[in-house]
């Protein structure tokens, strides 16, 4: 059984926390995504599982042992380095081969296996030549084929994909999704990537400065963020944030903000953010009620989406809408399903559950 | 909930012990051969070993500070000598070394045809080993049948007494050898901090209208400040004790004209068996070094490299 | 016809480019035969036929007519020049590079590769120890090894001739290791290597490069080394390439005797070329190993 588990791991350099109380499970054969912004935290967190950082405080357990004083190579995990590593000086076969050289299993075996995952991956023809000779593409299926070669318990992936071209990277993210399929290996993969999270992930982590904020699957992560910080990471364009305040009055609680007011229920008075996605924005050109004037300040056209960038009187607000059929200046009027509003602690960005209606 | 409560200390320690095993040898060899002679030398400067300076007394006597004491009083205007004569010749080496060395970077930093070719003829004098080359000089700089004198005939310049002269032949004779023996090193450690500076920055300069003068103070000097005074430093520090360039063109005359530490301590040891003499200017030439390479070192940045 | 002034200063503009080629292609032309002329010296005088005091300017141009192999002839029918000086200098410059060399490896290796408690103040330490004068080491080796009865014996020598480079090369192993990326070894770690295991594997095949050129920069200290070999080496069988060259290098006073000058171009040229070429292969390494370690005399 590989699951791995991280039971309130902290780790200091000096005085930065890289790692901070971050507590998760990875059950045996899923796939865990870390996700985050560059600097949070994710490659700490992936070296102190393979061993490579030790944790300065909490501990980590793969399958059923504490493996805190285990070195890596007893750990039975495998890296892929977002840099890859191949070792410059060895050929292709004798770069897949170098970790079951180092575990003395028989020559033949080796041979057996390093031929198989070569085949695997469309690398055989390449055995015989050094890293060097080899393009970006080619060589993370390399550092993937010494990661698998080994059949360890658990994968590690530090960014595997982020020196690929826009076009490779989307082709292998295909084929890591289906190899998980197939293996159904614990596997703990970092990327900063959004998109790579939602399409591999069975369960996503999202950290930032060092701490978990949300542990979830991809569509909860999306429809349920548990963190401002979440809400406003995961989804493209951000999701839009309006401060306001909850207060009672003599007709009820209400949520204000500058230019809303709802009614609103389930938590205690206090600062709020209201946060709405793009593509939950409704945007029509005749003013409705509880409808907000705007004027359109652009519009950015990817082909299939189009996005609204609209100001209104005390700030802007992003739109996701289907006709590109806006001009600059235009007046336009927006509204949104209350059901969709998500809302967050001002001071501890902690999601919280009101119940909102106009 | 157990937590793992360590001080960094013994944690690293933990990890990085392995260390110590593969500077054991390392530091063994420290021990024997460099601490251990550096403290005898010390234990020397303290005792009387030779004839001088205190006749009568048998040898290997501790006898306190004795021996600076006579270095200090009798010796004394032989010692200013070798103190003023090692600050002039590093200072002055070390700064035609870095004019010299510059200003041929910058020369080959330009788009040059041949310049490949001129960089490798100009680090022969570099490459060949010194204690030949000097030994050459030695003969070039003769009175009588060196060539240099010759050459100077070339030009109706009477010949020079490069060894036996007054103070500017024979130091003239000592640095022009000495910057024929480093220059070329300076040059291309230079001219490799020179390549480094991304050209960019020079061409936005130029569009910005900066004159040559404001993009070499702005842009060349701190890109290449720091690599020009590390290397200014470890090369005063190397020439202050350099021996072989004097010992073999002049051995320190004529008189004490061009004596220094160095050259002084390795005649009064192995030429007059002067061993608690040479032992004493020895420690007071490294007490010079540190005092010199210490806050060198520690108040500015010139040795990043070293820690990494 | 007038040109426009654009096309005047464009003018203006590249008579400037070309008077300022001109005058960089002339200052190192001076300064390359400056940098060239003594070497060329050592050359010319080792095949000259003409007695050092009879050497006018003129002799010093190429002629086939003025030329003689007797110089090299007479160093290399010696046969001590291969049975003594020689073979000694090989034996002190090998065996104090291949000493020197493995502990430089190990050392460079923790430094670069470890952030072990003390890391700091050890260099620190070492710094120090180099603002020691290393030539006057030689006054309490000299005590030292007659103690130990090693005055004049190959071991006597060969000791402080492998502590000498260690620092240097040391330093030379730990900047080339601090470029080769801390990735290979972790991947190896993870992939079942000890952290020996990493070295061995992983970077000392990666350092093969620096590993020899060590060997180099090791072997030439001794290789022309005077000041220990003056002080140690009393007989005739321990007689250095170094030694043997100081002992033809003076001019007698009366400039005759030709062929001692001759013959110490000669031996000057069999003695220092090889390492010339060297240097010149490796210059790269060796000058970006200076930088870090110090001068080179
Ligand atoms: N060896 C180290 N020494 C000191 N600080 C470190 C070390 N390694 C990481 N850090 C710091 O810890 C924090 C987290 O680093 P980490 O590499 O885990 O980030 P990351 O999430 O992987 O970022 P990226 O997406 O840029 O790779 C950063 O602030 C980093 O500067
Ligand atoms: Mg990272």
């Amino acid at each position: 059984m590989a699951t791995v588990r991280l039971e309130h791991i902290t780790k200091k350099f000096g005085e930065t926390t890289a790692v901070d109380d971050i507590s998760l499970t990875v059950n045996d054969g899923e796939f865990v995504v870390l996700l985050g912004p560059s600097g949070c935290g994710k490659t700490t967190t992936l070296r102190i599982v393979s061993g490579l950082e030790v944790q300065s405080e909490g501990h980590v357990y793969i399958g059923d042992r504490v493996v805190d004083d285990v070195e890596p190579k007893d750990r039975n995990v495998a890296m892929v380095f977002q840099s890859y590593a191949l070792y410059p000086h060895l050929k292709i076969y004798d770069n897949i081969a170098f970790g079951l050289k180092a575990r003395h299993v028989p020559r033949a075996e080796i041979i057996k296996k390093v031929n198989e995952t070569a085949k695997m991956l469309q690398i055989h023809q390449l055995l015989d030549r050094k890293p060097a000779a080899l393009s970006g593409g080619q060589r993370q299926r390399v550092a993937l084929a010494r990661a698998l070669v080994r059949d360890p318990e658990v994968f590690l992936l530090d960014e595997p994909l982020s020196n690929l071209d826009a076009k490779l990277r989307a082709a292998t993210r295909i084929e890591i999704k289906n190899l998980h399929l197939r293996l159904r290996k614990t596997m703990i993969y970092v990327t900063h990537d959004q998109v790579e999270a939602m399409t591999l992930a069975d369960k996503i982590a999202v950290i930032n400065q060092g701490k978990l904020l949300q542990f979830a699957s991809p569509m909860d992560v999306f429809m349920k963020p548990a963190h401002r910080f979440v809400g406003d990471f995961v989804g493209y364009p951000s999701m839009n944030m309006l401060g306001g305040e909850l207060e009672e009055t003599s007709a009820g609680t209400f949520f204000f903000t500058p230019v809303i007011r709802m009614k609103a229920s389930g938590a205690q008075t206090g600062k709020y953010f209201l946060g709405i996605r793009p593509e939950d924005i409704v945007v029509s050109k005749s003013s409705s009620e509880n409808s907000l004037e705007c004027s359109v300040r652009g519009l950015e056209r990817t082909g299939s989406d189009n996005y609204l960038f609209l100001d209104y009187s005390e700030g802007g607000i992003v739109a996701s809408v289907t006709s590109p059929d806006y001009s600059v200046g235009e007046k336009v009027y927006v509204t949104f399903d209350p059901v969709n509003a998500h809302f967050f602690d001002a001071a501890t960005g902690a999601a919280v559950q009101l119940s909102a209606s106009f | 909930m157990a937590h793992i409560e360590e001080k960094p200390f013994l944690f690293r320690l933990k990890r990085e012990w392995p260390a110590y095993l593969y500077l054991l040898p390392m530091l063994v060899v420290l021990l024997l051969l460099t601490i251990y002679p550096i403290s005898l030398t010390f234990y020397y400067s303290l005792t009387f070993n030779g004839p001088l300076p205190a006749p009568g007394i048998p040898p290997n006597t501790y006898v306190g500070l004795r021996n600076y004491n006579f270095i200090g009083t009798t010796d004394l205007s032989l010692t200013e000598t070798l103190v003023l004569n090692s600050f002039f010749w590093a200072t002055a080496s070390i700064v035609i070394f870095i004019v010299v060395g510059l200003g041929l970077a910058a020369i080959l930093n330009q788009p040059l045809r041949g310049k490949t070719v001129y960089r490798t003829l100009l680090l022969f004098p570099w490459a060949m080993p010194a204690f030949i080359t000097i030994l050459t000089w030695t003969n070039m700089l003769n009175f009588n049948f060196g060539i240099i004198n010759a050459l100077l005939g070339l030009f109706n310049i009477p010949p020079v007494q490069w060894t036996t002269g007054g103070f500017w032949d024979v130091w003239g004779g000592l640095l022009l050898m000495n910057t024929w023996l480093s220059f070329p090193y300076y040059m291309v450690v230079f001219l490799a901090a020179m390549q480094s500076i991304p050209k960019d920055l020079y061409e936005s300069a130029e569009i910005d209208g900066a004159s040559i003068l404001y993009r070499f103070t702005h842009i060349t000097v701190p890109y290449i400040g720091s690599t020009v005074g590390f290397v200014a430093l470890m090369g005063w520090l190397f020439t202050f004790n350099n021996f072989y360039p004097i010992y073999l063109v002049t051995a320190g005359g004529p008189g004490n004209l061009t004596s220094i530490f160095v050259v002084r301590v390795f005649q009064e040891a192995f030429e007059r068996s002067h061993y608690s003499l040479a032992a004493t200017y020895t420690v007071i030439d490294f007490i010079i070094m540190l005092l010199v390479a210490i806050p060198a070192i520690k108040y500015t940045r010139l040795s990043e490299g070293w820690f990494k | 016809m007038k040109l426009p002034s654009f096309f005047g200063s464009m003018k203006k503009r590249l008579k400037g480019r070309i008077v300022s080629r001109i005058l960089s292609h002339f200052a190192l032309i001076v300064a390359t035969l400056f940098a060239l002329f003594p070497i060329y010296f050592i050359f010319w005088t080792s095949i000259l036929k003409i007695q050092l005091a009879a050497i006018t300017l003129s002799s010093l141009i190429p002629n086939l007519a003025l030329i003689t192999l007797y110089n090299y002839n007479y160093v290399l029918s010696d046969p001590t020049f291969f049975t003594i000086y020689l073979k000694n200098s090989l034996i002190f410059g090998l065996s104090a590079a291949g000493v020197g060399l493995v502990l430089a490896l190990f050392t460079g290796y923790a430094l670069s590769r470890f952030t072990f408690p003390g890391r700091k103040p050890f260099i620190y330490f070492i710094i120090a120890l180099m603002q020691f004068p290393g030539t006057m080491l030689v006054i309490p080796y000299f005590f030292m090894f007659k103690e130990l009865n090693l005055i004049n014996t190959y071991l006597g020598l060969i000791i402080p001739y492998s502590a000498g480079s260690i620092v240097f090369t040391g330093i030379l192993v730990k900047n080339y290791i601090d470029s080769i990326p801390e990735d290979l070894e972790e991947a190896a770690l993870v992939d079942g290597e000890t952290r020996t295991g990493a070295f061995t594997k992983v970077i000392i095949p990666l350092i093969k490069p620096i590993l020899g050129l060590g060997i180099l920069l090791a072997f030439i200290g001794p290789y022309t080394d005077f000041i220990l070999a003056r002080a140690f080496i009393t007989g005739n069988s321990l007689q250095t390439l170094a030694l043997r060259l100081y002992s033809v290098s003076s001019i007698s006073s009366s400039g005759g005797a030709a062929i001692d000058y001759g013959v110490f171009s000669a031996f000057s040229f069999l003695m220092g070329i090889p390492i010339l070429i060297i240097y010149l292969i490796f210059q790269k390494y060796i000058i970006g190993g200076l930088t870090l370690g110090g001068v080179k005399g």
